[in-house]
Order: structure tokens, then sequence, then C-alpha cells
């Protein structure tokens, strides 16, 4: 249905400069272009758009993002530690087999190429099953709510709070290709100084006392 | 030129809180074809030889010529190959991988010359059959008795055909029976091309040996020769 503004003014009895324009669009996220595209037809009016009404929610939900990479990121530096200690105490145990490696004459670069081989085998392998999990987790993650709701009798993501029924989630091909990339390099680089270490252990030492 | 390995002047120090000389100036000839026994007193330094003729130490000062080539002691990749390829080494136990079966063990060294896995796998396999496991060669160290075990090492010490074999008490943790099982093997394994030196406290075995070294005080003492 459409009308004449100037009828639509005479009807409802508005005065002239108290108009308010809704606009609702099918894509939410595209806002910032269609706002650009609103400007340059009512030129001497306000626009708002819905991110711009909702400021500290939004920017609550940036910290929010911030807070998690940032301890994410600390999860990652915990588990590389891990992936050190694991090859180091590995090398240590492996000393005999070094040294006998050494004494039929395989190279110092066989030997490291062997264990940044290991942890590159464990990078690899953990993150196929993180993504495998975390792509799980997140198809069903409205099924894992409602189970952890019901056992442990709370309500987890409340309505009331987050303004939605289900917990959203977006599975997004970049992101998993990108984070599982950063993981595979982040435990190589960490191979590379146990599996120096091992090519470096003195052959005798190890010849004689283990 | 009969020589395959030449030591000049050769010592070797360990500088821990006491500076322990091992070996002072040490000048000797190995022939090919010939096998030379060491004996000495514990810790007259046969040990400490065997690991300088291995490229696995190095000398505090001298040099060691093998083949007529000086060894430079820092160009340890060249030292590598010329391990893997040319001299095979027995230890006096736990020389073999555990979690490897007794034919993979073997078959490592030999993929470790840059053999192919075929050939690997079938050398290996031709020198089980002749230190008489083959029915064994499926079987992890942990399966294995000593003298078993000793012969597997053994077989991965000569699957390169090395032309320099270095034994360190290879039977010192066994009884005579099968030491002399393991000395047989290895007296077997004399060739015009190739030098064998073993170190033993067995004067029955050690007299077997074409030259007798015997180590003393950092000096080789006496050189009797059978022939
Ligand atoms: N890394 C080291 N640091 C200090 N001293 C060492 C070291 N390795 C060996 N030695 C010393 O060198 C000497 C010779 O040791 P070596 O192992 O060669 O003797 P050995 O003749 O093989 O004795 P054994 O018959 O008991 O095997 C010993 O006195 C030992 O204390
Ligand atoms: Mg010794």
């Amino acid at each position: 249905m459409f009308i004449n503004l100037k009828d639509l003014q005479g009807l409802f009895d508005l005065k002239k400069g108290n108009n308010f324009l809704e606009v609702y669009l099918y894509k939410p996220d595209k806002i910032e272009i269609y706002r650009e595209r609103l400007m340059s037809i009512f030129t001497d009016e306000y626009i708002f758009t819905w991110s711009d009404l909702n400021k500290p929610l939004f920017s609550a939900l940036k910290v929010e993002r911030n807070v998690m990479f940032i301890i994410l990121s600390l999860i990652i530096i915990v588990a590389a530690f891990n992936i050190i200690s694991g090859l180091t105490i590995l090398v240590k145990n492996k000393t005999r087999e070094i040294a006998i490696l050494k004494s039929i004459g395989v190279s110092n670069f066989s030997i490291r190429k062997i264990f940044f081989f290991i942890g590159f085998l464990i990078g690899f392998l953990a993150t196929i099953m993180g993504v495998v999990i975390g792509v799980t987790f997140s198809l069903y993650v409205e099924e894992i709510r409602m189970l952890i709701s019901s056992v442990f009798n709370i309500s987890l993501f409340p309505e009331e709070i987050y303004f939605l029924s289900t917990i959203p989630y977006q599975i997004d091909f970049w992101s998993i290709f990108l984070i599982s990339s950063c993981s595979i390099i982040m435990t190589c680089l960490v191979s590379i100084y146990p599996a120096t270490k091992a090519a470096k252990l003195d052959t005798i030492k190890s010849l004689k006392y283990e | 030129m009969s020589n395959i390995i030449e030591l000049n002047n050769i010592s070797k120090t360990f500088d821990n809180q006491k500076k322990i000389s091992v070996l002072k100036n040490l000048n000797f000839k190995f022939k090919k074809g010939k096998i030379y026994s060491l004996s000495g007193p514990s810790g007259s330094g046969k040990s400490t030889l065997l690991n300088l003729l291995s490229l696995i130490d190095r000398p505090s000062s001298g040099n060691i010529k093998i083949d007529n080539k000086n060894i430079n002691h820092n160009e340890i990749e060249i030292n590598d190959k010329i391990r893997s390829s040319n001299i095979g080494i027995v230890y006096q136990e736990k020389n073999l991988l555990p979690d490897f079966t007794a034919i993979e063990n073997v078959c490592i060294a030999s993929l470790a010359a840059n053999n192919n896995h075929k050939i690997a796998e079938l050398e290996s396999l031709k020198i089980i059959q002749k230190v008489g496991l083959k029915d064994r060669a499926n079987h992890y160290p942990s399966e294995l008795s000593g003298g078993e075990m000793q012969r597997i090492a053994i077989s991965r010490a000569i699957v390169n055909k090395p032309r320099i074999i270095l034994a360190d008490e290879p039977t010192g943790s066994l009884d005579h029976d099968n030491a002399n099982q393991i000395f047989n093997l290895l007296f077997k394994l004399k060739n015009n091309d190739r030098v064998i030196i073993f170190a033993t406290h067995n004067r029955f075995f050690a007299n077997k040996a074409d030259y007798k070294i015997s180590l003393s005080n950092g000096k080789i003492k006496t050189i009797n020769g059978k022939i």
C-alpha cells in the first residue's frame, strides 16, 4: 500500500519534521552499505542503524570477544609448552636409542627429522580432532545446551539476557582453515627445540649411562 | 698400501674437575685383512680408543687417517656417512632398538647407508640367515637371549659390508659357550679388505686375534703378532 507523505501527515495530524521512517533489511549484516545508500537518498535526515542504537551491547560483545581471544591464546600457549615438555621427556627416554642410531651412522639431520615429525604428527592429529569436535559441538550446541540444563538443572544461556531462544553458531571454513594452520605451524615451531636437542645429545655419554 | 686406519699422535684427555689423560700420543697403523684385540686393565682406555676409531668421539690432539684420508672431526655429516657405510660397531649390550624387531634393527642400518627398502630387507634377511636366526627375525629384542641379541647386533654391524668392524667387549655379558659362538662368528668375517678390532677382558679370545694390543697408562704397551 502506498500513500503520499503529505496525505499521511494530514490524516494523522502530524507536524512536518517529526517523521520517523523505519527500514527493515533482509540482510542486516550489510547495514553499512545500505546506510550509505539511504544517506544519499535522504541527504538532510539523520540515519541511525541498529548497531548505533545498541552501542553498549555491541561494545560489550566486542570486549567479550577480545577476552575470549586472549583466554584461548593462553590455552594454546599452555598446550604448546605441553608439547615441548612431552617431546623433551621423549628425547630423554630415548637417549640410548638416539645413541644407537648415531652409532650406525644416522645423521644428526635425520634424528632431528624424527623428533620434528613426531611433534608435527601430534599437532596435526590434535588439530583434526579439534576441528571434528568443534564442528560437531557447534552443530549440536542446542541439544548439548538442553542436555546440560536438564542434567544440572540450571538455565544456560537464558533468553531474557541474550534475547535469543537458541545459541547461535556459524561455521566459517575460512576461520577453521586459519586456526588449523596456525595450530599446526605452532606445534611445528615448538617441536624444533626438542628435536634439535635430540640431535645434539652427547653420544658417548648416552652410550655409557643409559 | 695395506694400512686402513692410521693414528698419529692421538691423545685424549677428559677435562672435568680433574684433568684425566686417558690416551697419550698414540701412534699406530691398523692393517687390512687383520684382526686386532685390545686388552688392558679396566680404565685403560679401550672403549675410549674404540670411540675415537668409530668417529663418535674426537681426539684432544693428533689425527686419524682412514684409507689415507685425514678425518676432520668438524665435518660431522661426512663422518656420519663414513660410519654408516664403512664402520660396523658392536657394544657389550643394549645394542638394539627395543621397539623394532630383529630384522628391522638390521634394516635400519642398511637404510642409514641410503639403500632402498627392498635391498635393505633382502640383505638383512640374508645376513640374519647367516647368523642362524632366520626363525627369530620377526622377534623383538626383549624376546631374544643375550647371545641372540649379540648375533643380531653383529648382523647389523655387517649389513653394509663395512671395511672396519669394531667391537667393545661384545661378549662381556655372555657365558663362555655363547661367547665362543660370537667370536667364531666375528672371526669368520675376516677378509682381505677388512679390519676387525675388538676389546675384551678375556685372554683366551684376545689371544686368537692376529695382533694383540695391550693398553696401559695411556700407551700401547705391547703388540704381539701371531704371524
Ligand atoms: N666422559 C668422561 N669424563 C671423564 N673421564 C672419563 C670419561 N670417559 C672415560 N673417562 C675415563 O677414561 C678412562 C678410560 O675409560 P674407558 O671406558 O676407555 O676404559 P676401558 O679400558 O674401556 O675400561 P673397561 O675395561 O672397564 O671398559 C677411565 O679412567 C675413565 O674414568
Ligand atoms: Mg670399556
